[in-house]
């Protein structure tokens, strides 16, 4: 049997060689910074999800004996202004603080998702209510509306991140109202009215599978942002309320102790920002791949 | 021009009234009657009826609300629930200080970003360039007061060059005053510079890219010249606009990291104002604050028409 052997720089090597590594997914985890960062967003998932397996110590257990201390066998990381072992507070932090980032995101997505199918597709007045409304929003500087809001529903983490949440809604809102105005002008999606089907299931079946890339990198992009500003209103006294901590409330109690026990303060302040950096990471990363995809039409 | 700026005035408008429909309605957000939280639980129901008709909670929304517009125009945002002073008189006090802190961070932002954006424009993909980027990553992950408090442990605490905390006015002393806001601006510009550095380093390597760039460079020209006369300008408009957007993240910033440096401004303000839950002196706060990126961003619209007169529309 004979084989062919195609020349090494024909057309169709070429093609081939891109549906090969043509899929987002491969452009990405051909980065090394984007493999570590998920890698690093792996890790935290696991920790908050098996705090209390691995914390060695109940995070509020306090030990009054030992306070202020610097790291040991006993406790790794030293312990905190009433004893308590900073690594499981850490580790139990990464709970409360994801858990919280996860419920503000979902909040933005929630409304900023469906609101921008719906201005997107529709356009018309409700676009223009929906848009000068976002514009408003976007207006006002983030932390100081999230601030308002939390201190109106009252103190509490779930609070503030509801909060949090609306803040950031216009951003999902004006993403996904852009790529729906694009998508509505497509060819299938005018086959699909053509065709009889209703709106609904035109922008559930047709337009959100293909607005849905731009919505996971604004949700890793917000979700660095909410970390932010879970620590930061934690920080302010708004977020988690004692005895559970979250890494922002940890280091607004360390302030205190800056001097005696600097440790206190560094550490949560590394965990969030190796956080935030690995949800950016994988973000950009995204988006970049995304955006080649798009510049190199195959 | 006129007409333009006319366009932008009415834009604004229309936000800031969006904006205090906003502020207005979040007092019905608070949870319970208001009436109630005033009075007292062990109020008669006489007495909490009394309030509800000081208060006008008796009346519709929208006519509450064109009440408190009108004030508010007039420049009367009510009476602080904790200690009866005016919220204006109360904003006013404060209002310095967190101007202050914004400039001065802006001008630490326009200094980290211009050389670091040119430096990596200069060439894209190089060492220069990624290390930059690299510096960029990390800063716009960093918790704004968590580096305030890294600011204070290393030149306030090990070496004692800066004040740790606290504010003093202009009539102190040029000074006093600028050792007071150095390390709060630096903490609040090193955030602040992230997306003016993206910015530039795009727009000007995208300059560097034309045909008149490759003249000026064959003629012998030095990169700094051609970066200083012949390209910068191109690349500003952007580089403008990120810094005008810059000013919402800076104000929600400074909340934070005025409390960090004890500064009394307008964010120490929200922090009290958070505990004592005074309604308010918050909506004072969230007006003002975007009063001034109204502001910012219409200062942003007549610099396009000094920069690029032909291309703004």
């Amino acid at each position: 049997m004979k084989t062919v052997t195609l020349p090494p720089d024909t057309a169709l090597r070429r093609l081939m060689r891109r549906r090969r590594d043509d899929s987002l997914w491969s452009r990405l985890l051909r980065r090394r910074d984007v493999v570590l960062a998920l890698a690093v967003l792996g890790a935290l998932a696991l920790v908050a999800l098996l705090a209390p397996v691995i914390a060695p110590h109940d995070p509020v257990d306090q030990d009054l004996l030992h306070r202020l201390e610097g790291p040991s066998a006993a406790h790794w990381l030293g312990t905190d202004e009433s004893g308590r072992d900073v690594l499981s507070r850490l580790l139990y932090g990464t709970r409360v603080s994801l858990g919280a980032s996860l419920l503000a995101v979902a909040v933005a997505a929630g409304l900023g998702v469906p609101l921008g199918l719906l201005a997107g597709y529709l356009g018309g007045a409700l676009d223009l209510a929906l848009s000068r409304v976002a514009d408003a929003v976007l207006s006002i500087p983030g932390l100081v509306l999230a601030i308002a809001i939390a201190t109106a529903l009252g103190p509490s983490l779930t609070n503030a991140m509801l909060a949090v949440g609306v803040v950031y809604a216009p951003g999902f809102y004006r993403v996904v109202r852009g790529s729906t105005i694009t998508v509505r002008g497509q060819t299938y999606v005018h086959a699909a009215i053509v065709t009889g089907c209703s709106t609904w299931r035109i922008i559930g079946r047709h337009v959100l599978p293909n607005v849905g890339t731009p919505i996971i990198v604004k949700v890793f992009l917000t979700f660095g942002y909410a970390i932010l500003a879970e620590a930061g209103l934690s920080f302010l006294g708004l977020g988690v309320q004692p005895p559970l901590a979250s890494w922002g409330s940890m280091l607004k109690r360390a302030v205190r102790y800056l001097e005696q026990a600097p440790a206190l303060v560094i550490l949560p302040g590394l965990v969030i920002l190796i956080a935030v950096l690995a949800f950016n990471t994988v973000g950009d990363g995204l988006r970049d791949a995304l955006a080649r995809r798009d510049r190199e039409p195959s | 021009m006129i007409a333009y700026f006319g366009k932008r005035l009415l834009g604004a408008a229309v936000v800031l009234f969006v904006v205090s429909v906003i502020t207005f309605g979040l007092a019905l957000l608070i949870p319970g009657d208001p009436a109630i939280h005033i009075a007292g639980e062990h109020a008669t129901r006489e007495e909490i009826a009394a309030v509800r008709a000081e208060l006008g909670l008796d009346r519709p929304f929208p006519v509450r609300y064109l009440d408190w517009a009108t004030a508010a125009i007039r420049g009367d945002l009510g009476t602080s629930l904790y200690n009866s002073e005016p919220v204006t008189e109360i904003l006013a006090a404060r209002l310095p200080v967190t101007l202050s802190l914004a400039l001065a961070a802006m001008a630490v932002a326009v200094l980290i970003s211009l050389p670091l954006g040119t430096l990596s424009a200069l060439r894209p993909g190089g060492v220069l360039d990624r290390a930059i980027s690299a510096v960029t990553a990390l800063a716009v992950a960093t918790p704004s007061f968590w580096l305030g408090l890294l600011l204070i442990l290393v030149f306030a605490i090990t070496f004692p060059v800066f004040p740790a905390t606290g504010y003093r006015p202009l009539s102190d002393g040029l000074g006093a005053y600028a050792a007071h806001l150095a390390l709060p601006a630096i903490t609040l510009g090193v955030a602040a510079a992230v997306e003016p550095t993206r910015q530039l380093r795009a727009a000007l390597a995208d300059v560097l890219d034309t045909d008149y760039i490759r003249t000026a460079r064959a003629k012998g020209l030095l990169p700094v010249t051609i970066v200083r006369k012949h390209a910068i300008r191109n690349a500003a408009v952007p580089y403008v606009t990120v810094i005008g957007l810059e000013t919402g993240q800076l104000l929600g910033g400074a909340v934070v990291v005025e409390t960090v440096f004890g500064l009394p401004g307008l964010g120490t303000l929200a922090e009290i104002t958070v505990t004592r839950q005074d309604l308010p002196v918050l909506q004072g706060i969230v007006l003002a604050a975007t009063l001034v990126v109204i502001a910012a961003n219409l200062a942003v619209d007549l610099a396009y028409r000094w920069l690029a007169p032909g291309e703004a529309g």
